[in-house]
């Protein structure tokens, strides 16, 4: 995969973490007992096991008045089972598993490890997205139907007050208000040529401390999700990648020239 | 069951779906009555999949009163149609006898298996009668 | 550099329906330590909790031959729409459930009828029928739902002219 031609870069993002996933009608057939045999396919370079609650299924869909909850909704009897981590030994690497999800998370901590670089992991993320699809289908005789993906990017800006929002944010002005903080986030809906709704691209800025409490950060979490145009691994693969372009762009537009110039803009 | 159309069952042939008078109702606020959801007269949408029915000569030809095999073991109401009905909608009728009902049978669509046009759900429920009537409820 | 992080807790517990949209696929994201206040839901979703409850919990073989239950992504995905159609005014659906997991959700009021067969995620077929004027209108749809709000909005307009004239 190779990076777009005229897309912002930056020397030192201020990137904590990238995160590309897929959600896909569950696997018929397919219980917790069939998990072991998804963390074989992987275990040579994610050897670490953790388990997380599920995550439930979102869609976005469009039309009508009401914006919905993102607290989502819960029918029917309780889910049965967890989402798995499969972790890298470094940690920096990280597969999210469950029965009707996939995702692949880069993070920066705890080691500090430089930003790989997107095309890294969404190479990565392709192939073993791939994987596991040769896997359902050898296993489950099951066709892998993705109907949502998703990319994520979290930056991380380290600040002594968060009255220093202006400083790096076009959006916030606090000029000489003493914020204690900041919570702001928009939703935009993203249409395709024909001028038909089939994402939305989440923006969100929040100030958040350390666990001690004594050191101050603005969290840009920028993402982008929704419904490929069909439901193979390539079309979810293109939605992540056009997903990618929009947030590095939307990235530039919303931080300030001082701010770029600080993490080392190169184009 | 791949789907088939079956020359044995003869268009005069009833043809019987149940009902269960918890799920299948709707109130009709237009008619002031209850009414049949068309959501009866769908097949499955998964492959090959159809729309399960009753055959009723079958039940006879082994002595059965078709009546009480339908509403056994849980009580439910049916409808019923000719076979003759639903191929004139562009349907085909087959047996599809299972360990639990040997004189199971589907209908599924002639051109799409898994999935009826709306004139066929219609002309479905328009051609169906009452085989184990619900009281007040309206068929279509 | 900050490693570990948590919410500001300034302001936020004052706001009232604070749901910050940030996706818990981030693993950044700490346990949340707070109790986080329910947004309320539609009056429609209000008055079907209990039967998507119930048709996701039906047992095998409820419609008298191999029926089951509907499937927890597709009733999921029919809350999500009903609760993105919602018009005050307008009275609950009906929700009908099908022997593959499907679910309709459906009208049958103010000369209208309208039926939305939810097939899965992403997988609509809507009709509706205009019994005055005996048009009908079969839509397959995906992610864009407009014009089922349109219908619902023309179902409450018939409503309230119905109410105005008697």
């Amino acid at each position: 995969m190779r990076r777009p031609d005229n897309l912002p870069d930056f020397s030192k993002p201020p990137l904590a973490e990238v995160v590309l996933g897929v959600q896909f009608s569950p696997v018929p057939g397919y219980s917790s007992v069939d998990a072991r045999q998804v963390w074989e396919l992987f275990k040579e370079s994610f050897p670490v096991v953790e388990e997380r609650p599920l995550l439930a299924p979102q869609f976005e869909t469009f039309g009508g008045a009401n914006r919905l909850s993102s607290l989502g909704f819960h029918v029917g009897p309780p889910p049965v089972g967890s989402r798995l981590w499969f972790l890298s030994q470094d940690a920096n690497h990280l597969i999210q598993f469950q029965s009707d999800r996939f995702l692949t998370n880069w993070r920066k901590g705890p080691n500090l490890q430089p930003y790989p670089r997107f095309e890294v992991i969404a190479d990565s993320f392709e192939r073993n997205l791939q994987i596991l699809a040769d896997h359902f289908m050898a296993a489950f005789k099951y066709q892998i139907d993705i109907n949502q993906a998703e990319v994520s990017y979290v930056n991380l800006i380290q600040v002594q007050e968060f009255a220093e929002a202006g400083k790096w944010f076009n959006l916030c002005d606090s000029g000489f208000i003493d914020i204690e903080a900041l919570n702001t986030n928009f939703v935009q809906v993203v249409k395709d040529r024909e001028g038909k709704p089939y994402a939305r691209f989440y923006n969100e800025i929040q100030s958040v401390f350390s666990v001690e409490g004594k050191r101050k950060a603005f969290q840009l979490s920028l993402t982008f999700k929704g419904k490929p145009a069909t439901s193979g691994i390539p079309s979810a693969v293109a939605f992540v990648r056009d997903g990618r372009e929009r947030i590095v762009n939307r990235f530039r537009d919303i931080t300030t020239a001082e701010a770029q110039e600080i993490w080392g803009r190169l184009s | 069951m791949e789907p088939y159309d079956e020359a044995q069952i003869t268009g005069e042939d009833t043809i019987i779906r149940r009902i269960n008078p918890q799920q299948h109702i709707v109130w009709d606020e237009n008619r002031g009555r209850f009414r049949i959801s068309s959501k009866v007269f769908s097949p499955s949408s998964e492959p090959n999949g159809g729309m399960s029915v009753d055959i009723e000569r079958l039940m006879l030809a082994d002595g059965l009163d078709p009546r009480e095999y339908v509403t056994t073991p849980v009580f439910t109401g049916s409808m019923a149609f000719s076979a003759g009905a639903a191929r004139a909608l562009g349907l085909i009728v087959g047996y599809d006898p299972i360990p639990t009902n040997p004189y199971h049978g589907e209908v599924w669509g002639a051109d799409r298996p898994n999935r009826f046009s709306r004139q066929q759900r219609k002309g479905l429920a328009v051609a169906s009668r009452w085989y184990v009537e619900l009281d007040d409820v309206d068929v279509a | 550099m900050i490693d570990s992080l948590q919410g500001s807790t300034a302001f936020q517990d004052e706001i009232l329906c604070y749901a910050p949209t940030a996706d818990p696929i981030s693993s950044l994201s700490p346990p949340r330590r707070r109790v986080r206040v329910e947004l309320p839901r539609s009056k429609w979703m209000a008055d079907l909790q209990e039967r998507l409850d119930e048709i996701t919990s039906l047992p095998r073989g409820w419609d008298g031959y191999d029926g089951r239950p509907v499937s927890f992504n597709a009733a999921l995905f029919a809350a999500n729409l009903i609760e993105r159609l919602f018009v005050a005014g307008v009275p609950s659906p009906d929700v009908v459930p099908g022997s593959d997991g499907t679910l309709q959700i459906e009208w049958h009021r103010n000369q209208y009828d309208i039926e939305i067969d939810v097939l899965g995620p992403y997988e609509v077929v809507a009709y509706r029928r205009n019994q005055r004027t005996g048009n009908e209108q079969e839509l397959e749809l995906q992610t864009d739902f407009t014009a089922l709000a349109g219908w619902i909005d023309d179902l409450l307009a018939e409503q309230q002219t119905n109410k105005k004239y008697g």
